[in-house]
């Protein structure tokens, strides 16, 4: 299940498990309350059109016709959004950092280049569908990786960088270690 | 301005002007036409050899080391010219003049006195031997001067005229003015 | 005065004035003066001028003087604008031995790119004509390590000088890490991430690589010695493209075509001295795939040429020889080395002067001992020596002993070889022509009688001459304008009577015909065509005569020259069907036993005074058609040294042969002639 979608998922079964007793109950010519029937089929109703509406905003093209299927998008979602807040996370990462060199022509090319992968990261989060796959750590820790890339040894990892960030690619091969400085912001 | 052969001297000194202005341009790596300085320089040798034929037919025993003996040179040439000029101007005016006495001996004594004065004066004007300066005006004022010539005022151009010009003084000092009829011949 | 040109360029120039400023106060002050000898010091004082003028022209094509002080000042400034080309070449240098290594292949092709733009910008900067920025900072080797060390603000100025002089030179270094560059790998390519090449098939391109970089570096290095600025400017313009095509080549992804010859040091030695079509293979290959650089080599002489120092990573280990780099010259004396039919080779008629410097002529002033390249030369090329070096070669030369003053025997001897005219190799020859010697009295028969006997079939061997190709830019008409004053033509003599024209005692030179063979004694012209030769020295004219010039004793006749039987003789001719019908069509080239043995009126040149006292020696090679009378119609120049050329046209339209007869009527016939100027002292 879904991590995102838990909560809506949670609260649609739970109507629909008591629509299920209700509906035991009406076959069993049984008594029951039928304003809470109708509460909890608007309950539910209420959590699919939640559950449509984000897998159609994710999704927009897809379909299903079972729960079955339904638990497969939404699983899929779970990773769209989970990569879409890795490439974020990595822009912010960025953006929070510093360049600094011994020449300022030398760290005007650099910025550039960081604002060109900042952007790069955030339209790819934006675009609809799966995002590129981005190889390496988290973003705490991914440009001390990145700049550690050998060819040959990581000519995967870097192949992946390259057919799904070029800026980023680019940024990082003109990087080097000791140029990136983390600004360490002080809690108040 | 040379008064001595003026041509050849300004002959020769544009064309050394010109030469030198050539062998400047030589120096200095400038283009020049090297035939044009080559006539020059054969010009200036040429001027230089006419002003030397000059000189050493004047002065056969003539030498010099340098331009400002030369120049020296040429103007003692100069004095000696004028030097002789005079004399001869003298010599001629004695010529054309004629005797006038009341007494034919007296006359001819007078003339016999001319004639050495001239014979004296042509020597003296000779090319070879400096002649000594003839005191006294012109020629054509010189006999009326030299009659007038008195002891003891006129003692310095009298001794030039004793020392250098015996027979000359001999005949001015037998010479009354009124005896002398300048440019005719007396008639007795 | 420069220390960077040789002194004597100027020195010269004063010396030859100094007798006409000295004359100059003579005439002033009205005395007489040696017109002549004047005009002789005026012409050679004509001369360094002319020559002065072209070597500043060469290094600052714009400069403009007015005055001494202000060549002085130019002069001044020459070496400054030198080193710092210097400078820049130096690190071009380096830049392009050295390597770049990265964790990252796209930025190691990046750097690389970055790199080779910059190597491009100092070019650019240190190209002849231009006034080259000044480069802040060290020498080459240290030079990267100190610009990647440069910080802003600290090092403001110096990165303002670089950013303003050599923009792409201070982004290249601005992207350079200290980690990054290896300096001198030797590779002049990039490497990949530093990863070595295993592959056997890329050793090789490697190899081919390194030399074609090395014979880039070669040409970048050298320098082109010619009196005209123009034809500097031509074969510098020629050597640039030469050398873009080998860089480029290098950096070919389709790897490099094979250079033939040898190693880079004696490359240009070799490419000199090809020929056709006894190089027809090399010269093809060379045509093939490079163009321009044989279009260079074509256009060049050897003696144009002054190698420099190079700075060269090493070469590549050497696996194997190739034939090609065997030298031709070599190859040829394996073809024709053990000929006993020296008539047939394609040797021409060559005649050399030797003379040497008087002291007893009075008013000469003497010109210390400078070859005539380092009198010539400045920096010529695009390329420069650095001038450091080039101060020590002219301090070295400078040092040189001058001929002695005193017991000096001034030697002018003439004498008619053939072959060529390689001083190193005139023993060799000498050995061959002795050797040869009998069977050219025998060839010289047949050919008079061929000659005078109509019936007889005309053989003629081929005689490839062409070097056209080396030569076509030359500017004949060049020469008649700088050849100053010299004497227009010389009396005709015969071949006893002939005495050398310049004043001084000559010298006998020692024939390599024994004295059994002296023929004929005293003068009078020869009835025979009598010059026969060999690959070498055949006949030697013996002339003397002291200071005046008054007396002159010919010299004993070798037998050679006599009217030899025909049945002594043996035929060395092979006959040659193929060239008879082509003559029949064309005019015939006469070979070398032929044309040498229709001469009976050899007239020697005047070895002109200014290359005399300039110490200029070299090989005037001429082309000339023999007319149906015998004289001389046309004489073309193919190559020789400026100075010496109109001398040796003037004595060479002079000269009268026999007629060349074929099929009975006399016709108009090429042939070459060498005429050789060589100084020497006692």
């Amino acid at each position: 299940m879904s991590t995102m979608c838990q909560p809506i998922c949670t609260s649609l079964d739970n109507s629909l498990a008591l629509l299920s007793d209700s509906l035991g109950k009406l076959k069993a010519a049984q008594s029951v309350d039928v304003k809470e029937v109708s509460n909890q089929l608007a309950m539910a109703a209420e959590a699919v059109g939640s559950l449509r509406s984000l897998v159609t905003s994710v999704l927009p093209e897809a379909t299903w016709q079972n729960r079955e299927d339904l638990d497969a998008l939404l699983g899929q979602i779970d990773r769209i959004m989970g990569a879409r807040s890795r490439l974020l996370t990595l822009a912010t990462e960025l953006q929070r950092g510093m360049i600094v060199h011994r020449r300022a022509v030398r760290v005007t090319q650099m910025d550039q280049l960081r604002e060109q992968a900042i952007n790069e990261l955030q339209a790819q989060a934006k675009a609809a569908g799966l995002p590129p796959t981005l190889p390496g750590p988290e973003a705490d820790r991914w440009i001390e990786w990145a700049c550690a890339l050998k060819e040959p040894e990581d000519a995967e990892a870097l192949q992946t960088l390259r057919n799904g960030f070029v800026h980023l690619d680019t940024f990082v091969a003109n990087l080097e270690p000791h140029m990136w400085v983390v600004k360490v912001t002080t809690p108040v | 301005m040379y008064p001595l052969w003026p041509h050849t001297h300004e002959s020769l000194d544009n064309s050394l002007a010109l030469f030198a202005e050539g062998l400047g341009k030589l120096k200095a790596a400038q283009s020049v036409d090297i035939a044009e300085v080559i006539e020059q320089l054969k010009a200036a040798a040429e001027a230089a050899r006419n002003l030397r034929s000059l000189v050493l037919s004047v002065k056969p025993n003539a030498s010099w080391h340098s331009r400002e003996e030369f120049d020296a040179l040429v103007g003692r040439i100069q004095k000696i010219s004028e030097a002789r000029s005079r004399l001869l101007a003298l010599a001629m005016e004695l010529e054309a003049g004629s005797m006038v006495h009341r007494r034919v001996s007296r006359v001819e004594q007078m003339d016999q006195l001319r004639e050495q004065a001239v014979l004296e004066l042509r020597i003296l004007a000779e090319p070879g031997e400096e002649p000594p300066i003839l005191p006294g005006p012109e020629a054509d004022q010189w006999i009326q001067w030299a009659c007038a010539l008195k002891e003891p005022d006129d003692a310095e151009a009298l001794r030039a005229l004793r020392s250098g010009f015996a027979a000359l003084d001999d005949f001015i000092a037998n010479l009354e003015p009124d005896m002398w009829f300048a440019g005719t011949k007396a008639v007795v | 005065m420069s220390s960077l040109l040789p002194p004597d360029a100027l020195a010269s120039l004063d010396d030859s004035l100094s007798l006409p400023f000295a004359s100059l106060e003579a005439l002033k002050a009205v005395k007489s003066v040696d017109v002549e000898g004047i005009i002789k010091q005026l012409s050679v004082a004509a001369e360094s001028n002319r020559n002065l003028r072209s070597l500043v022209a060469s290094v600052l094509p714009e400069a403009a003087w007015q005055s001494r002080e202000e060549l002085d000042a130019l002069l001044a400034e020459i070496p400054n604008i030198s080193a710092a080309r210097s400078r820049l070449l130096g690190l071009a240098m380096e830049l392009e031995c050295g390597s770049i290594v990265h964790r990252r292949a796209v930025r190691v092709e990046e750097l690389n790119q970055l790199r080779q733009q910059a190597i491009i910008e100092l070019r650019s900067q240190a190209e002849l004509g231009k006034q080259p920025s000044v480069l802040p900072g060290p020498e080459a080797d240290h030079w990267i390590e100190w610009a990647c060390g440069l910080k802003e603000p600290e090092d403001g100025a110096s990165l303002q000088a670089l950013r303003t002089g050599f923009a792409i030179l201070d982004d290249f270094v601005a992207n350079l890490e200290p980690g990054m560059w290896v300096a001198k790998t030797g590779a002049g390519a990039p490497l990949s991430n530093g990863a070595e090449l295993g592959n056997p098939a890329q050793d090789v391109r490697e190899q081919l690589r390194h030399r074609l970089l090395a014979l880039a570096r070669e040409l970048e290095s050298g320098n082109i010695l010619h009196h005209r600025a123009l034809r500097v400017n031509q074969l510098n313009r020629l050597r640039e493209e030469a050398i873009s095509e080998l860089r480029s080549r290098v950096e070919s992804e389709a790897g490099s075509p094979t250079l033939p010859g040898p190693e880079a040091d004696q490359w240009i030695k070799w490419a000199c001295g090809l020929r056709e079509p006894e190089d027809a293979e090399a010269l093809a290959t060379l045509r093939d795939s490079f163009a321009h650089l044989d279009d260079f080599v074509a256009n060049l002489e050897l003696d144009m040429w002054v190698a420099g120092k190079s700075a060269l990573a090493e070469a590549p280990p050497q696996r194997e020889k190739s034939v090609d780099k065997v030298s031709p010259q070599k190859q040829r004396r394996a073809k024709t080395g053990n000929s006993d039919d020296p008539g047939l080779s394609s040797s021409p008629i060559t005649v050399t002067l030797k003379a040497a410097t008087s002291p007893e002529q009075g008013g000469e002033s003497r010109v210390p001992n400078v070859p005539d390249r380092l009198a010539q030369s400045m920096i010529e090329s695009k390329t420069l020596t650095p001038s450091h070096e080039l101060a020590s070669r002219a301090k070295d030369e400078a040092q040189r002993p001058a001929s002695p003053e005193t017991g000096t025997t001034p030697a002018i001897s003439f004498e008619i070889t053939t072959g060529v005219g390689d001083a190193r190799g005139k023993k060799w020859w000498m050995v061959i022509a002795i050797a040869a010697f009998a069977v050219l009295t025998a060839y010289g028969a047949i050919e008079w009688s061929s000659h005078r006997n109509p019936t007889l079939p005309a053989k003629v061997a081929e005689n490839d001459l062409t070097h056209s190709s080396a030569n076509q830019g030359l500017d004949q008409s060049e020469m008649s304008s700088d050849s100053g004053t010299h004497a227009a033509g010389q009396p005709l003599l015969t071949r006893s009577e002939f005495r050398p024209q310049d004043r001084g005692v000559v010298r006998t030179v020692p024939t390599t015909l024994s004295a059994s063979q002296a023929g004929t004694q005293g003068g009078g012209a020869m009835s025979q065509p009598a010059i026969r030769a060999s690959n070498d020295v055949a006949g030697v004219y013996k002339a003397t005569s002291s200071p005046g010039g008054a007396t002159q004793t010919p010299g004993p006749v070798p037998s050679g020259l006599q009217n030899t039987p025909p049945n002594n003789t043996t035929s060395v001719l092979k006959d040659n069907s193929a060239a008879q019908s082509t003559l029949a069509a064309q005019k015939p080239r006469i070979s070398a036993g032929g044309a040498q043995g229709l001469v009976i009126r050899p007239v020697a040149p005047l070895y002109p005074a200014s290359a005399r006292q300039a110490h200029i020696e070299g090989t005037v090679v001429l082309q000339a058609v023999i007319g149906k009378d015998g004289n001389v119609q046309t004489v073309r120049v193919v190559s020789g040294h400026p100075m010496l050329i109109q001398a040796a046209v003037n004595a060479a339209k002079q000269w009268h042969f026999n007629p060349y007869y074929q099929d009975g009527e006399p016709v108009e016939a090429d042939t070459q002639i060498n005429v050789n100027f060589t100084l020497q002292a006692d």
